[in-house]
Order: C-alpha cells, then structure tokens, then sequence
C-alpha cells in the first residue's frame, strides 16, 4: 500500500556499521571517490562511445495527487515524490540501508544509547540564502516535538533536550533508548526548512517552501503542476538540469499516454502487467523490492477467523505461486514470515507454508467443519462463512476476489464487503462490520527498521490482525508477549538479539497464523531512456535527479 | 361500493375500449419505424438472455482461471476473458440480468413511490400538497446521482440499496408529472360526477385518477428506464454498485478501465451493451409515447 510509513520497528545491522572496519574503509573510499570526481560535474560511464553529460534540459515527472503537506507533518510516498527534490536530511541511507552523510556529515552515540551526537557539514545554505547550522536542526526538531498533529511527534516524542554547543555540533538527548533514531535522523521527519522562511511565512510557507535541496521552489499549481529550478548554491554540487517539473495526473493511463508521448520522463508505481507496454514504449523500466508486505488481514477478534484451525485452513488454501506468477507476472517474491529475503530479520527457519488444499480440508474436517450438499462446510448447522472486506483502490479488489475463489474450493465461502479507500481503511482498523478477513499490504521505509515489514506490534495503529481487541485469554496473552517482543527490539540496538528476538515475533505471527503471509511486492518505475545518472531512492519509490543529465 | 355508471370521456388509454385501440397505434407506430422496432427487438433478445441466463451462457460468471487471464476473444471464449479469467460473454449474460433488475427495479419503485406523492399533493391539495412538493423540491436540490452515492453509501452497497437510491433519484419527476395530470383531472365532469353519486376517495383515486393518468406514467417510466440504467452502471463504475464477484455492466465496466491498454474489449462490450441498451430502450420509450400521447397525436 505505501499508505504513509507504519510500523516504525526496529534499527539494523547498519545501525552501527559506522564503527566497523568495512564501513570505515567504505567511507573513506567514499570520500576519496567524491574528491577525484567532483559531483556537479558528474559525468557518465566512461565507456567506449559513452555520450558526455550535458547541462540543461528539465525533466516531468507525475504525481497522482497534490502534496499533503510541504513541510512534511503529514507525508505520504506520494508527496514526497513530488516534494523530496526541495530537501535534504541530517543522514542518508544506501541501497543495504547502510548509513551515510548527508547534511550531518559524522555522528556518535553515547554508550548508554541516550544522546547522539550530530556534526554538521559545513557551508550549506538554504535556498534563502541563510545558513544551516545548529540552530536550525533544533528548530526542525522542536517543530515536530511541540506539534502532536505532526506525522513525526511520535518519532521523535521521545527527545528530552537539544543541544546545540556551537554552529556545527548537535546533541540530541533522549529520555529513553530508541535503537531506530539514526534512521530516523534519515528519514522524511529530519528534513531541514529554512527557519526564516517558516517564521516569515507561518502557514503560508506552502507559498514559497525553502529548503537546501538540490532544486529551488518556483510555482505550484494546486492540482496541476509544481515547477522546480536548479539550486546552484547546492552543497554537492549545482545539477545538471536546469529545472524538474511535477505533473498531478491522478490517472494512471494518462500517465501512460503521456509517457509514450514523451510528455513524462518518469511514471512511478507501474501495475505489473503493463511493464511490457511501458518497455515496448521504449522506456526503462527499474525494478526493486521494496520494504514491506502484502498479507490477507485475519481478524482474531470474529469468528470463526478466531479459530486456529479456520485460519490455518485459510494459510493453506491460497495459491500464491499462482498469483505470483499470473497477477503479478513474478515481480513479487514469496513472503515466508514477514520480513524479506534482503532483510536481516530474514529467517529462513520459520517455516514457509505451502499451497496444499488438501492440508486445508484435513485441518478443517479435525475442527468439525464437514463439506455440506453445496460445498460450502458446516459445523452445528453453521456455515462457514467469512466477511470479505474489500477496496476498489488498485487491485485490492481482484486480489480478493481470487482469494475468495480459492477458499470456495475448500468449502470457505465468503462475501465482499467493498469501500471506498478511506471507509474500507477505517472500517479496517477500527474492526468494523465484523469482518474476518482482507487483502491488505503496508510499507515500511527502511527494512532495517522493521523486523516483520508492517504493523505486527499489536499496539501499533495499524496493527494487521486486532489482537490486542481480543477477549480471548489465550490471545491476551499471546498480546502481551508480542508487545513485549516488540518493546525490546526498539531498546535492542545489537543486530544479533534483534533477529532473534525477529525469529520468536516470526514464529509466534506463523505458529499461531495472525496473519497470512502473501509476497513481497517489487515497486516498478519508467524512465525515458535519455536520462541519465538519475538516482533510485527508497528502494525504488523516488527517483532522484540531483546528478542526473538528458542525453536528448 | 357504488358504481357510478357513468362513462365520460377519459385520457386516451385508459379505457378498455380504447386500450385495445391504443396498442394498435402503438403496433402501428413500431411497423413504421424501423429503428424502434430494432430497438425492441434487441431488448427482447436482451431481455431473453437475462432471463434464460443459466441455460444460454457457456460458462458460470464467477469461475476464474487464471491461466486464461486477459484472453482475447477465441472459439473458446467468444468475448474474451476479463481480469481473473472469467469468461466476458457469460459475465455479460449474468450482468445483463442484475443491470435490468436495477433499472427496473429502480424505475419501479420511483413509479409507485413517485405516483403516490403526486397522487397526495394533487388529490389533496393544501398543506398535504405543500408537504409532498416540498419534500420533491428537496430530492431536486441534490444531483441526482450524488443522491444516490450519498444514500448507497449511507446504507451501504447492496442491490437492495441500490435500488433504494435509484428510487429516490427517479421519484421527484413522476411526482411532478402525476400532480400535474391530478390536477387538470380533479375538475373535470367525470370526477365530479363519482363523487356527486358518493363514491369514496380511494375509489375517486384508483378508479378514476388513477386509470386517467397511466398513459404518462407509462411514457415517462419507459424514458426514465434508460436513466436508470445508466445511473446503475455510473454507480458500479464508481464502485458503489452491486459487490464483486457480481457482474453488472457498469462494474465491469469499471474494472475493464484499468486494462484498457491490455484488453481493450474488457471496456468495449460492457461500454457498447449499455450504449445499445440505452439507445434501445430510447426509441421504444419514444415510440411508446408517440402512440399514447394524445397531444402528439
């Protein structure tokens, strides 16, 4: 779904990489590599016949909505693909999740895990012309922390103090340990504005958004277009382009239209089955798996999803291979317990449950649920019968209904409930209706983060089966030790106690089947062939182009 | 009860006598007009299709195989297959049923609710009247399709709602219509006449008003079919309608947009069934009135 950014989980393995060997190694070949080839004069592969980058040149690129917010207290993946290009973050991450500089060029933890210690890079100035220093990363904290409507109160509610020894030397002080802040340091919330240009402008900072990023703002047209130019004060480096052009199209086919007609250089978020016509169009397509999951929701809280028996049936009756393969056309790898092949929460000892229809009808007919005249089962003269909730929103909605179709053959009937996107995600959270089960997907921005990719935490506000809703004593219990799980990995910066504190949240979630594991969707972009050096961001969900050049 | 015994002139149609009259104009008007009676002809065989829908289509509407997904149309699937591997030709079958009930349902329901409001306001007048117009100025201040997402959406999506909603949306018009032919009636000599010789209010309503004022209940329900057929599949297309597996033509519709550029039949035979069902009932409906409206005759 990429709906916003659930299920904040848990710091990884490149948590403290910074103080390996490798990563020391790494940054200093980093380093190296950055002197000899100054960025903003960043040329292409030097390859036999390679075309020289060339400045000028702007590039389109789509947005299916106008941004939520432009100082990001509210975000979505969609907003931030249409605003990222005005800012930058205290760190950045790479494609392992491995942490690096960005506008705080080194950092320390404490040895009690309380205080971070940030440097700051030198001689950066927002669009404004002001600089950023200290004052301003306390200022982009402190809007967070004393506003509880901000999408990052949360994040960074657990922050006791700022301080700010000199202009390039920040010290954040927690009041309790949060092995995730340096992620979070890296993420959308650790933007910096320009202090001036929000005090100035207050609400109206949407009218002229300052950043240090490497595009300056120069007009937006609610519902229409934004319109970016180059920053050539940018501290890597003034880009290539000359500007960057978002288009709102809220309309996935005229996006396709408008990049066959070379209108759109770039077209985000491509359904599956039209990566052919998008490759045929001429267009590069870039694949990636993305953080996340995509699960069929169990309400543990109705029955008869609350019988173990009824949902292991459910495990066993879906046909993922199939849908894989046929609605997905392979861009999805198979989910095992929640956390993906890449991710360092994978465990390939948490069994995989398998496509077997006539494990599904063994289970049932043990729990009394006998094949009726119709072949829909009963037990006691009821029959089994779940509540489909469903969405129109992308192919929620044929996702359930094959699932729908798979149960039916092992005697599971089940009828479909379909919302609108808003009413189906709130009947869906606030266990409304009575339903028993969904398609549902979430994501999460860093794997590292994330021990099972969604919100399995059962206090999370998304959390994906209602278990903390249960009266069931057993189930009660089954909530506390999850709960528990979950408050040690956030206090648990070491990697290996975190996977194995991953590995019982993964067996716990299989053994007692919370939940469905379905496959781990790939985010699948089009690019125009003449861009080049762009930059894939966020496993793939943001295209960066503070390096990029047009070889028209 | 009292039988006036009098016979004075009434709309045309109303009688028995003149009922049989009334159906030979009607033929007369088919006979003469081509394209009505390819209209009627297709709506009979629409009609037969919904009706005969387990016997005619070749495969159940809901039966996927994935493997067949998105097939163009072959020997084996003669319109294709849709998004889960259904079989297009029987889904439409199947779709054509629940789309007419829709839209007849609807249309129905917005005749007797829709008569029994102008009936009110009409027969009685006064505050009565006032009240029943009022409450159809009300059902008029919204669009009328927003009324019917408003209602779906408020009692949830269900076929049961659905035609709540096209009920409500179609009601205001017949209401409107029924007063108005009340009111030209109420003063006339027949309907004085049952009531100088006692006969009751309801038998003044559904002996006389009633009768007189059929022929353009008929007429506009017929012309407000189409409406309702396609405010049923605007609603599917906005995924209010009847709930998935279902076929209906405005939900396939709707679910064939996103695979416009992969099978572009999935969007073209629900799109051209309701075009021609539409047009269809259109020409009937205009025929129809042809025959029974005596001011164009």
């Amino acid at each position: 779904m990429d709906r916003s950014m659930p299920g904040r989980g848990v710091a990884g393995g490149a948590l403290y990489a910074r103080s390996s060997r490798r990563a020391l190694l790494t940054r200093a070949a980093l380093a190296a590599g950055a002197a000899a080839f100054p960025l903003g004069r960043l040329v292409g592969p030097a390859l036999p016949g390679a075309a020289a980058a060339a400045r000028g040149g702007s590039v389109v690129v789509p947005a299916t909505a106008s941004p939520t917010a432009w100082d990001l207290t509210k975000a979505d993946w969609i907003t931030w693909s249409a605003v990222n290009y005005l800012y930058d973050r205290l760190l950045d991450a790479d494609d392992k999740e491995n942490l690096k500089p960005m506008l705080a060029t080194s950092w320390a933890v404490s040895r009690d895990g309380l205080t971070y210690t940030l440097k700051l890079r030198h001689g950066v100035v927002f669009h404004d012309g002001t600089p950023f220093n200290a004052a301003a990363v306390k200022f982009n904290f402190e809007r967070h922390t004393t506003n509880r409507n901000s999408r990052y109160y949360p994040t960074f509610e657990m922050i006791d103090r700022i301080e700010t020894p000199d202009d390039t030397t920040v010290r954040v002080v927690l009041k309790t340990v949060n092995a995730d802040m340096l992620y979070n340091f890296a993420d959308w919330g650790a933007i910096q504005l320009s202090p001036s240009a929000v005090q100035r402008l207050g609400a109206n900072f949407a009218s002229h958004p300052v950043g240090t990023g490497p595009f300056k703002f120069q007009a937006y047209v609610s519902d229409s277009h934004i319109e970016y130019g180059r920053n050539d004060q940018y501290w890597r480096g003034a880009p290539m382009l000359d500007g960057l052009r978002v288009n709102i199209v809220p309309d996935v086919n005229v996006e396709m239209d408008n990049l066959q007609a070379k209108t759109l250089d770039v077209l985000y978020y491509i359904n599956p089955k039209d990566v052919d016509g998008v490759k045929r169009m001429g267009a590069v397509v870039e694949a990636r798996t993305v953080p996340g999951a995509q699960f069929i929701s169990l309400n543990v809280t109705q029955e008869p999803t609350s019988e173990l028996a009824v949902r292991k049936a459910i495990a066993r009756a879906v046909d993922r291979d199939a849908m894989i393969k046929k609605l997905l056309y392979g861009y999805a790898v198979k989910a095992r317990a929640g956390a993906s092949p890449g991710s360092h929460y994978y465990n390939a000892d948490v069994p995989m449950i398998a496509y077997n229809p006539g494990e599904a009808a063994r289970i049932l007919d043990e729990a009394g649920w006998k094949l009726g005249p119709d072949g829909i089962r009963q037990r006691d003269g009821k029959r089994l019968s779940l509540a489909m909730l469903s969405t129109t929103f992308q192919d929620w909605s044929l996702y359930n209904q094959v699932i729908q179709e798979q149960l039916r053959a092992v005697g599971i009937e089940s009828k479909i409930t379909s919302l609108e996107w808003g009413a189906y995600l709130d009947t869906w959270r606030e266990n409304r209706n009575g339903w028993n089960i969904t398609y549902h997907s979430q994501g999460s921005v860093y794997a590292s983060t994330a021990v099972l990719e969604c919100s399995w935490q059962p206090n999370a506000f998304w959390n994906i089966c209602q278990i903390r809703k249960s009266t069931d004593p057993q189930m009660q219990r089954l909530t506390q030790q999850l709960q528990s799980i979950a408050d040690q990995v956030l206090a648990t910066p070491d990697v290996a106690k975190r996977r194995a504190l991953a590995n019982q949240a993964q067996t716990l979630y299989q053994e007692n089947q919370l939940t469905v594991w379905l496959w781990h969707g790939e985010s699948l972009t089009g690019l125009q062939p003449y861009v080049k050096d762009y930059d894939m961001q966020w496993h793939g969900r943001v295209v960066g182009f503070s390096r990029a050049w047009l070889n028209k | 009860m009292v039988d006036s015994g009098v016979r004075v002139a009434r709309w045309p149609g109303a009688r028995a006598g003149r009922s049989s009259g009334a159906l030979l104009r009607l033929r007369r008007h088919l006979a003469g007009n081509r394209l009505a009676l390819a209209g009627a002809a297709y709506l009979a065989v629409v009609l037969v299709a919904a009706s005969t829908a387990s016997l005619v289509a070749p495969y159940a509407p809901d039966k996927q195989d994935l493997l067949s997904r998105l097939d163009p149309p072959s020997s084996q699937h003669w319109l294709g297959t849709d998004e889960a591997g259904r079989d297009e030709l029987s889904r439409l079958i199947y779709g054509a049923r629940v789309s007419l009930f829709i839209a007849l349902g609807g249309t129905a329901g917005g005749v007797l609710l829709g008569t029994a409001l102008g009936l009110i306001g009409g027969f009685f007048g006064g505050s009565l009247d006032h009240l029943t117009m009022r409450l159809v100025d009300i059902m008029y201040a919204f669009p009328g399709i927003l009324l019917a997402i408003l209602i779906v959406a408020v009692m949830g999506p269900s076929l049961v709602n659905l035609i709540i909603a096209l009920t409500v949306f179609s009601a205001p018009t017949l209401a409107r219509i029924v007063r108005a032919s009340v009111l030209s009636l109420k003063p006339r000599e027949f309907i004085e006449a049952a009531r100088a010789i006692g006969a009751t209010q309801p038998r003044v309503v559904f002996r006389h008003l009633v009768p007189n004022t059929l022929a353009p209940i008929i007429v506009h329900a017929t012309l407000s079919v189409a409406g309702a057929l396609l405010t049923a599949a605007a609603l599917g297309f906005l995924g209010v309608g009847v709930q998935p597996p279902t076929a209906e033509w405005g939900a396939m519709l709707s679910a064939g947009q996103e695979y416009m550029r992969n099978a572009s039949f999935l969007v073209t035979f629900p799109g051209v069934l309701i075009f021609l069902t539409v047009l269809s009932v259109n020409l009937v409906g205009d025929t129809l009135r042809d025959a029974l409206d005596p001011h164009l005759r």
